[in-house]
C-alpha cells in the first residue's frame, strides 16, 4: 500500500461502514429501496403488463425473453429500433410465447432515431432500454416522464454529465412509485447474493481490501479496417454499427464491459465513492480506426484509507477470467467466474456456484411492481458503480489523481444534443487518450 | 512427419499400425452412408451448394496431386499429421473399417453395425487448432457470414464459411487453456469447424457417427470400457472422478486404447453427427446397418459420447449416451442464443474424422449444415 498517494492515516474502523451508500445513501441489499408504497395495494397491478422494449439487439431480445418468462401476466407491447433488420426477433418471441405479442399487427413496431418516444407513448407499462448506451439518459428521462417502470441495461451514463441526469431520473422515478433496475446482474447472481450475506454477518472479519478483474477476449462487436467502409454509409453509421469501439458511444471498455468487475468490486467496498484514484491503461493491441482503449488498471483509495484495484482487459487471444480476491481482517473471500468460496483460517467454511443472475434480477423487479413496491438500484448503487468507472477511466486517460469531489465535478460531455442525433449528425472520434496530454474535464 | 513416425515406433501399439500397414490400400468401392432422401426436402442453400463444390473440388484435386508424386498409388490408411495454417497439427490415426454389435440403452436396442474405414483425430481437438477458427479475423454477423457490405471486397472462399461471432465471456471457464481441449462449441459450430479445416488441408473433415465413435472407442473390446471389466485400471486411461475433480487436462497424457487414441473415456465430452433416438434399431427398422448416422431434425438432442472429467466411472463408458440440451446455453444472455457457444459447459470438446472415402459434394453439404442449429 506504500505506492498509494495517501495523506491520511487508515482509519477504518467497524463493518458498518459496509451498509452506506456514496450517492443517495440508502441501504444496501437485495431491494436497495423496496420501501412500500402507502396505497401500495391499490397501485399494485394484477393483470397484463404491457412491456415496450427499445433497442432489439441480442440484450433487448434477452431482456424481453426473461421478463416474459418471470412473469406470465407480461405482453410484449410494442419495440422499437433504428434498424429494421431487427424486427424479425419478434416473430421468435412470438413464437416461444404463443399469445403474448400484441404490437397491433406491427403497428406498434417503430423504425428510427425518435423510435423510443414512440414505444414509450404507445401505451406500455414497462420500457426496456437496451440500445446503444448513449441514448440511454435521454431515453431514460422520457420513459420516466411518461410514468413507466423502467429497466436500463448497463452501462446507461458514459460521462458524469449523463451520470448526473440519470440520478435525477432515478429520483423521479423513485418519488412517483415507478421501479427501475439496472442490468448490473452480478448483485443478482444467487452465489455471490448468499456470500455478500455471509460477508455482511462477518465471515470474514472487516473487508481490507479488493481486487476484481474483467478479462475477456477482444470485442464482441468486432470493427472491419475502415477502408471497408461503403462510400455511402455516414461516420454516424459506421460508429453505431460498431459502437463498442467507440469512446462516444460506449464509454470505453471501462464503462462497456469492465463495469461489471468493477461494480462487483464495489459492491464488495461498501458502495462508497472512493477519495482518490490513480490508474493507468493503453491501446496494447490497436483496432484500427477505435479509440477506446483495452486495457486498464485502477487503484481507489476510501475515505478511511482501505484500498481496491481493477485490472481490465479485453484482447484476443488473451488470458480471460473474471473475479475477485477479498480480503478481510479474519480471513478471505475469493469469486472466480461461477463460482466462489470463503476461507478462515486456510480452510474453506462456505463454497458457491451458480449462473449469472439474468432471471434473478427481472424477478425481483417484477415482484415489487406486482407487490406494488418500488425497486430502485440506480440510487447509491449502480450509480456509484458508474462514478467509480468514470473516476478511474478519467484518472487513467489523463493520468492524473483523480479525487472523488474533481470526478462528480466533471463537465466533460462526449457527445453533444444526443436527442437529434441521426445517421446524417456528423461523428468524428476523439484521439485516443495519452495519459499526460490528455486533459481531465 | 517423420519425427511422428518415429515416436510412433516406440509406442505400443506400432505393431498394429504395421498390420494396417499390410492390409493394403483403401478399398474403392464402398456404399454410401444411410442418408434418408428426406434430407434436402428444403432443397440446398444455393451458397452453401457453391461452397461445398468448391471444397469438393480442392479436396479432389489435391488426391490427384498426391497420387502423382506418389507414382500413381492409392492413399495409404496410415497415421498422419495435418498441419494447419496457424501452425497448429492435428494427428490422425487410422481405424480400420469393420463390424461390431451395437447395444443400446433399451433391451431390443441391438444392431449389427459396419463401418467403412477412417481416420480419427489421435487426441481432442485443442485451443490451438480450434481457435484460429473460433475468432475470424473479420466480424461476423451474428449466422457467421460476413458483414453484407464486405462480400464484395471477399476474395477468398474460406471466409464465407460460417464462423463464431467473438465469445462474451471467457470460454475457459477460469482454467488453463495451453495445450487443452478446446470447449463449449456448439455442434453447428463443430460442423462448421469440419468444413473450414478442410478447406484450408483439403482432406475432408467431419464430426464421427455415433456409431464410428463408438466403434473407435472400444477398439475391439465389448467391455464398458476399452480397457476392459477393471474399473482399478481406469485412473490411468482416463480423466474423470464427478464432482470433486476441477478441471480439465492437457490430451493424451493417459493410456491410449489399442487404436492409439487418447482420452476416449472421460476429459471432454466429444460432438457427434448424430441426433438422438431412443431406439436405434427402431429408428433403422433393419438388424444391420452400414454406416448408420441419424441426421438431425431439430437443435435437440444430439449424441455426445466419452463422459467428460467431471463425471463418474460409469458415465464415461464406451456405450454411455449423452444427450444435448438447451439448458447447456442458459447463461447466454441474449435472443436469439449464440448459435455458436454453450456457455455452461466446461466438459464439452470435439474430435474429428477423415473418412477414407472421399463423400460426394451433396454428402458433404449434409455433413456440414445440419439445418437445425438455431434454437428458436
Amino acid at each position: 500500500m506504500s505506492h498509494q498517494p495517501s495523506e491520511k492515516k487508515s482509519t477504518f474502523s467497524r463493518r458498518n461502514f459496509v451498509k452506506k451508500g456514496a450517492l443517495g445513501g440508502a441501504a444496501v441489499g437485495l431491494s436497495p429501496l423496496g420501501i412500500p408504497l402507502v396505497n401500495a395495494v391499490e397501485k399494485a397491478p394484477k393483470g397484463k403488463l404491457k412491456v415496450g422494449v427499445v433497442g432489439l439487439g441480442g440484450r433487448g431480445g434477452g431482456a424481453v425473453n426473461d421478463i416474459m418468462n418471470i412473469d406470465s401476466g407480461t405482453v410484449l407491447w410494442a419495440a422499437g429500433d433504428i434498424s429494421k433488420d431487427r424486427f424479425k426477433k419478434i416473430e421468435g418471441i412470438s413464437k416461444k410465447f404463443s399469445g403474448r405479442v400484441d404490437t397491433d399487427g406491427g403497428k406498434r413496431e417503430f423504425v428510427g432515431f425518435d423510435a423510443y418516444q414512440k414505444v414509450i407513448d404507445s401505451g406500455a407499462d414497462i420500457i426496456i432500454l437496451t440500445t446503444t448506451p448513449a441514448f440511454r439518459p435521454v431515453q431514460f428521462e422520457a420513459a420516466v416522464a411518461a410514468g413507466k417502470h423502467v429497466f436500463i441495461e448497463k452501462p446507461y451514463a458514459l460521462d458524469i454529465p449523463g451520470l448526473h441526469s440519470i440520478v435525477e431520473t432515478a429520483k423521479k422515478a423513485q418519488s412517483a412509485g415507478q421501479s427501475v433496475l439496472t442490468g448490473l446482474v452480478w448483485r443478482y447472481t444467487p452465489h455471490l447474493m448468499e456470500m455478500d450475506k455471509r460477508l455482511q454477518d462477518g465471515a470474514i472479519g472487516d473487508i481490507l481490501n479488493v481486487s476484481s478483474s474483467y478479462c475477456g477476449g477482444g470485442r464482441p462487436n468486432q470493427m472491419p479496417d475502415p477502408k471497408f467502409k461503403p462510400a455511402e454509409m455516414s461516420d454516424m453509421e459506421w460508429a453505431l454499427r460498431f459502437w463498442q469501439n467507440f469512446l462516444e458511444l460506449s464509454g470505453d471498455g471501462v464503462l462497456e464491459y469492465h463495469i461489471h468487475g468493477i461494480d462487483r468490486m464495489a459492491w464488495w467496498m461498501g458502495d462508497q465513492l472512493p477519495v482518490r484514484c490513480y490508474a493507468n491503461g493503453a491501446n496494447i493491441a490497436p483496432v484500427k480506426g477505435a479509440n477506446n482503449w483495452d486495457s486498464c488498471n485502477f487503484s481507489y483509495e476510501y475515505a478511511d484509507g482501505r484500498t481496491s484495484s481493477f485490472f481490465g482487459r479485453q484482447i484476443r487471444g488473451t488470458y480471460s477470467a473474471s473475479g475477485d480476491n477479498i480480503v478481510g481482517t479474519k480471513g478471505r473471500a475469493v469469486a472466480q467466474g461461477n463460482s466462489a468460496f470463503i476461507e478462515v483460517d486456510g480452510k474453506k467454511i462456505w463454497e458457491g456456484k451458480s449462473n449469472l443472475g439474468y432471471q434473478q434480477e427481472h424477478e425481483i423487479f417484477m415482484k415489487h411492481i406486482r407487490e406494488g413496491k418500488v425497486f430502485n438500484d440506480v440510487i447509491g448503487q449502480s450509480a456509484n458503480s458508474h462514478a467509480i468507472a468514470l473516476m478511474g477511466r478519467n484518472a487513467a486517460y489523463s493520468g492524473q489523481l483523480i479525487t472523488g469531489e474533481q470526478i462528480m465535478a466533471s463537465k466533460d460531455v462526449l457527445l453533444k444534443d444526443i436527442k437529434n442525433l441521426t445517421y446524417e449528425t456528423p461523428f468524428k472520434a476523439r484521439e485516443s487518450a495519452v495519459p499526460g496530454k490528455t486533459k481531465f474535464l | 512427419m517423420i519425427r511422428f513416425v518415429r515416436k510412433f515406433q516406440t509406442s505400443p501399439i506400432f505393431p498394429f499400425i504395421i498390420a494396417l500397414l499390410c492390409a493394403g490400400t483403401v478399398a474403392q468401392a464402398e456404399t454410401a452412408p444411410d442418408i434418408k432422401p428426406a434430407l434436402a426436402k428444403d432443397g440446398f442453400d444455393e451458397e452453401e451448394m457453391r461452397l461445398a463444390k468448391a471444397i469438393h473440388k480442392r479436396i479432389l484435386d489435391y488426391q490427384g496431386i498426391k497420387k502423382k508424386t506418389n507414382n500413381g498409388k492409392e492413399e495409404e490408411l496410415i497415421a498422419f499429421q495435418d498441419p494447419l495454417a496457424s501452425g497448429a497439427h492435428i494427428d490422425m490415426l487410422p481405424v480400420k473399417g469393420g463390424e461390431f454389435t451395437w447395444c443400446g440403452e433399451e433391451k431390443d436396442d441391438i444392431l449389427k453395425v459396419s463401418l467403412s474405414p477412417f481416420w480419427m483425430s489421435k487426441h481432442e481437438i485443442t485451443w490451438e487448432a480450434y481457435e484460429p477458427f473460433m475468432l475470424s479475423p473479420i466480424p461476423r454477423q451474428k449466422d457467421g457470414q460476413p458483414l453484407d457490405f464486405m462480400r464484395a471486397q471477399i476474395k477468398n472462399d474460406i471466409e464465407f464459411i460460417a464462423r463464431p461471432t467473438p465469445p462474451y465471456h471467457p470460454m475457459t471457464f477460469g482454467m488453463k487453456r495451453d495445450g487443452h481441449p478446446a470447449l463449449s462449441m456448439t455442434q453447428h459450430a463443430a460442423n462448421k469447424y469440419c468444413q473450414w479445416l478442410s478447406f484450408q488441408t483439403g482432406h475432408f473433415y467431419r464430426l464421427p457417427t455415433e456409431a464410428e465413435w463408438e466403434f473407435a472407442c472400444r477398439a475391439g473390446s465389448d467391455t464398458n470400457s476399452s480397457w476392459g471389466a477393471d474399473a482399478q485400471k481406469a485412473g490411468e486411461y482416463a480423466w474423470f472422478g464427478g464432482d470433486a475433480s476441477t478441471h480439465y487436462n492437457v490430451p493424451g497424457k493417459k493410456k491410449p486404447n489399442s487404436l492409439g487414441l487418447h482420452d476416449m473415456h472421460g476429459n471432454v465430452l466429444e460432438w457427434t453427427l448424430d441426433q438422438y433416438v431412443p431406439n436405434r434399431r427402431k429408428y433403422f427398422a433393419k438388424d444391420k446397418v452400414h454406416n448408420p448416422w441419424v441426421k438431425a431434425t431439430k437443435p435437440y438432442p444430439h449424441v455426445t459420447k466419452g463422459g467428460h472429467w467431471q463425471q463418474s466411472l460409469k458415465e464415461i463408458s464406451a456405450a454411455t449416451r449423452h444427450q444435448s440440451t438447451p439448458v447447456w446455453k442458459v447463461a447466454d444472455p441474449q435472443r436469439p442464443r449464440s448459435l455458436w457457444y454453450h456457455t455452461t459447459t466446461p466438459w464439452l470438446g470435439l474430435r474429428i474424422v477423415r473418412p477414407a472415402k472421399i463423400p460426394t459434394v451433396e454428402e458433404m453439404y449434409h455433413y456440414w449444415n445440419s439445418g437445425v442449429e438455431a434454437d428458436e
